[in-house]
């Protein structure tokens, strides 16, 4: 069972500013004690499927360049080893058509990203909250 | 003596032999004198050669003669020993030469007459099949009547499909390229509105950042009046509105699957998301009983959204917003529909003006009495269009104004 006081996250984001504001939020909401961040979908699998002490949970981005997103999750639910890992998607816009594809591939969760900084605190505020849920 | 036995005999059948000869003749000469046959046909010599009286029925002869369609008589065994002027023509053969012809031949696959000729033993037997006269081949529809037991013939009705066929071709293939370009434009509707996702993404993407990192500038160290953050601040919210306004502009012509909508229903949820707006302007909102049309209910709740949003904000400054939404139904020219009015107490418009408000951009006010960009009626146009509806507006400045949708009812 995960401990949602250790957790350890992968966050998948081309763009530095949003990484650091993201990675910041992570780091001041206590729950997280290990954030791994990748710039793209590709690195995010070599990063799941070389892992030694492998992510509790995943966070990534949509458009990113070389693999998105949604072409990564793809992989990673058809992978039966990384499918129990429970993933999180986080976009500025919502794309109805990549919402539902998410949907329909068990995403836990989709968020938009926020005007503020204030608000970016709310995304592993969020994560922890259903990943206690689900236990 | 035995002998004289078999002679007997052999004499005694060939009497009879001759009797039914001689009442096969007698019914012969019988039946053309009453005129139930019009033509004989005798082998000369494996030669088949037509007799015909001048005595037979003129009156359906010249019916049959005169016939549009092409019409035949056939032997059994499928000898033609009468053939109209009409099938002459489609044949392009002078009729004479077709008579003492065998029918069988004219076909283009054979044995489908030995088919024909098979279901017509029992009554009438029809065929859509191609004839083969002279190598021009040509599509027909054949009817075989068996005349049997009054005349041992058959009667052939044949007509030219040439025509027929050729439209049924042009038809299958026009639809063939309709549907093609069906297909394309919902492709190209796809990829349309994938591109305008990726437009309002890319777009909102840096406004987001310029948005977030304002709150890093430190606007105390300018004066509050005309203070820049602001003004960067106010404008790049602007924006980010403009392009969310605009996307949904571009997606308020898309056809979802329509469905019945309660439209109590969507009211409810409609007064429920203003609440807030409501109560701050202390707006009273009521709503009567209203129909069940045929729509999307996203686009209904945006109509609606909209418009009580505007009947709010356009409200006069000393008095309380008042709103009533009810229905009738309206008759015209022979049309019915559903006329949803939303009534408001507001500032109401100028005649001139009442035409230019659902154009999109159009706005009356400037920016800083009314907040908006020009781009809500114009979506509320847009989707009554996309609900084979219409959205009509009339108004009497400081008088308020009344919003109708008029969505037509199917089934009056």
């Amino acid at each position: 069972m995960t401990n949602v006081k250790s957790l350890h996250i992968v966050i998948a984001e081309d763009d530095f500013d949003d990484a650091d504001i993201v990675q910041q939020s992570f780091e001041s909401n206590g729950n997280f004690t290990k954030i791994e961040l990748v710039k793209n979908g590709q690195e995010l699998l070599n990063l799941l499927r070389n892992c030694s002490s492998c992510p509790d949970v995943i966070l990534t981005d949509i458009n990113m360049p070389i693999m998105s997103g949604i072409e990564a999750l793809r992989e990673i639910y058809k992978d039966p080893a990384l499918t129990p890992i429970p993933c999180f998607v986080y976009s500025t816009s919502i794309n109805p058509t990549y919402e539902a594809q998410c949907k329909e591939l068990g995403v836990k969760g989709f968020f938009i990203k926020p005007y503020s900084f204030e608000e970016f605190n709310n995304i592993p505020a969020v994560i922890v909250e259903v990943l206690t849920a689900g236990q | 003596m035995e002998n004289k036995e078999i002679h007997t005999n052999r004499l005694l059948s060939e009497i009879n032999a001759l009797k039914d000869q001689l009442f096969e003749a007698h019914s012969i000469i019988d039946a053309i004198r009453e005129g139930s046959v019009d033509a004989l046909v005798l082998h000369n010599q494996g030669t088949p050669q037509i007799y015909t009286l001048e005595s037979a029925d003129y009156t359906y002869r010249i019916l049959i003669e005169k016939f549009s369609e092409g019409a035949l008589s056939i032997t059994p065994d499928g000898l033609i020993s009468y053939c109209n002027d009409s099938f002459s023509k489609l044949a392009n053969i002078p009729a004479k030469n077709i008579t003492g012809t065998y029918i069988k031949s004219y076909f283009d696959v054979q044995e489908v007459f030995e088919d024909l000729l098979e279901d017509a033993e029992k009554g009438t037997a029809k065929r859509e099949v191609m004839l083969n006269i002279g190598g021009r081949r040509f599509p027909v529809n054949i009817s075989f009547t068996s005349l049997a037991p009054t005349v041992d013939a058959i009667g052939v009705v044949i007509t030219d499909l040439t025509e027929k066929k050729q439209h049924e071709e042009t038809l299958l293939k026009n639809q063939q390229e309709l549907e093609l370009k069906v297909n394309e434009l919902h492709a190209t509707n796809t990829s349309l509105e994938q591109f305008i996702h990726v437009i309002s993404h890319d777009l909102k993407e840096p406004l987001r950042k310029i948005l977030m990192y304002i709150s890093r500038l430190d606007a105390t160290a300018y004066a509050p009046e005309n203070n820049p953050v602001g003004v960067i601040k106010s404008s790049a919210i602007r924006l980010n509105s403009l392009v969310d306004d605009l996307v949904k502009y571009a997606f308020s012509s898309v056809k979802d699957d329509m469905e019945p909508i309660d439209l109590n229903k969507v009211l409810k949820e409609v007064k429920d998301d203003l609440e807030i707006s409501i109560a701050e302007n202390n707006a009273t909102l009521i709503i009567d009983e209203l129909p069940v049309i045929t729509g999307t209910s996203v686009q209904m709740r945006q109509v609606f959204s909209n418009l009580i949003a505007n009947a709010i904000k356009y409200s006069k400054n000393d008095i309380a917003p008042q709103i009533t939404v009810d229905y009738e139904i309206a008759n015209e020219s022979d049309k019915f529909y559903y006329k949803v009015n939303i009534h408001d107490n507001g500032i109401g418009m100028d005649k001139a003006h009442l035409n230019k408000i659902f154009t999109i951009f159009q706005r009356l006010h400037m920016r800083n009495e009314y907040s908006g960009n020009g781009i809500g009626l114009a979506i509320c146009k847009k989707i009554m269009e996309n609900h084979s509806g219409r959205i009509e507006v009339q108004s009497i400045p400081g008088n308020g104004s009344v919003f109708s949708l008029l969505f037509p009812i199917n089934n009056l």
